[in-house]
């Protein structure tokens, strides 16, 4: 990130879906505060939608008291929004697309949140540090930048694992 | 979730956000639906503002019933953000998209497309 961060407070979820809305909002609202273009914010709101569903429907196999933070800083380049969660490991990167060909008969019916969440942000970065999860999904300010910019796959190599 | 017949269609009107704590109610309305056979079922999404994967998968599964029963699952009136999202996960090829209401009945009966013309 380039130039002096600005960050939105944190978010804490317990768990419940019924909590995925407000973040998300909350997060939205952060990108469009730091002057992003509305479309960049809808898919980027999309994208921590998809990510927070999916760590509330299989991270843990029992309730917990806090499921996933999420934090968000926005610079000069872009937004980094960063969910954390103590479930079990998932890397998002790890999955083949699903099958996006063919009618309904020809389709299997889960797989698409990923598809979305990878589609929609310019980058995506997974590390397991101790028991946390920790994702991190970037969207730049500029499709320039998007384009010279190395995609989640490739920049998962710079974390050291 | 709003619910009505037009002649031989049935037409669910979800309104907001359809994201994993709002897909549930969607899908019991729908699934039954689309389970009837030779059933012709629209879902307009004149007053939603966005979906996610889980409506998705609720649509998914509601095409799935509607092709084994040989009924219809044709959906209308896609904000530009919902469309995007259809667009990038090729949901056109898994139900038919219409641009309005009207379109949407016409493209599954004619005698509910004139019922919806004489109001």
């Amino acid at each position: 990130m380039t130039g002096k961060p600005i960050h939105m407070p944190r978010l804490r979820l317990v768990g419940q879906a019924a909590e995925i809305g407000p973040a998300v909002d909350t997060v939205r609202r952060f990108a469009l505060a730091a002057g992003l273009p509305p479309e960049s914010c809808d898919a980027l709101a999309l994208a921590v939608d998809e990510a927070v569903s999916n760590i509330l429907r299989h991270a843990y196999d029992a309730p917990v008291d806090s499921a996933v933070t999420i934090d968000a800083a926005a610079d000069g380049e872009g937004i980094e929004v960063v969910l954390a969660d103590r479930g079990r490991p998932f890397s998002p990167l790890d999955r083949s697309p699903p099958r996006l060909e063919g009618g309904a008969a020809d389709r299997p019916v889960g797989g698409l949140g990923i598809h979305l969440m990878r589609t929609l942000v310019d980058r995506i970065d997974y590390r397991r540090e101790g028991d946390v999860n920790r994702l991190t999904l970037s969207k730049y300010r500029t499709a320039a930048l998007a384009a010279g910019a190395p995609r989640g796959e490739d920049g998962a190599d710079d974390t050291g694992a | 979730m709003d619910q009505r017949s037009i002649a031989d269609v049935t037409v669910l009107s979800p309104t907001g956000r359809i994201d994993l704590d709002t897909t549930p109610p969607l899908q019991d309305c729908l699934l039954p639906l689309t389970q009837v056979a030779s059933a012709k079922v629209v879902v307009d999404f004149a007053g939603v503002s966005y979906i996610s994967s889980s409506g998705l998968r609720a649509l998914m599964l509601g095409a799935k019933a509607a092709r084994a029963a040989q009924g219809r699952l044709v959906v209308c009136c896609l904000n530009p953000a919902v469309a995007e999202i259809f667009r990038i996960s090729r949901f056109h090829l898994v139900v038919e998209v219409q641009n309005d209401l009207a379109a949407a009945l016409a493209a599954l009966s004619s005698s509910a497309a004139a019922a919806y013309r004489h109001g």
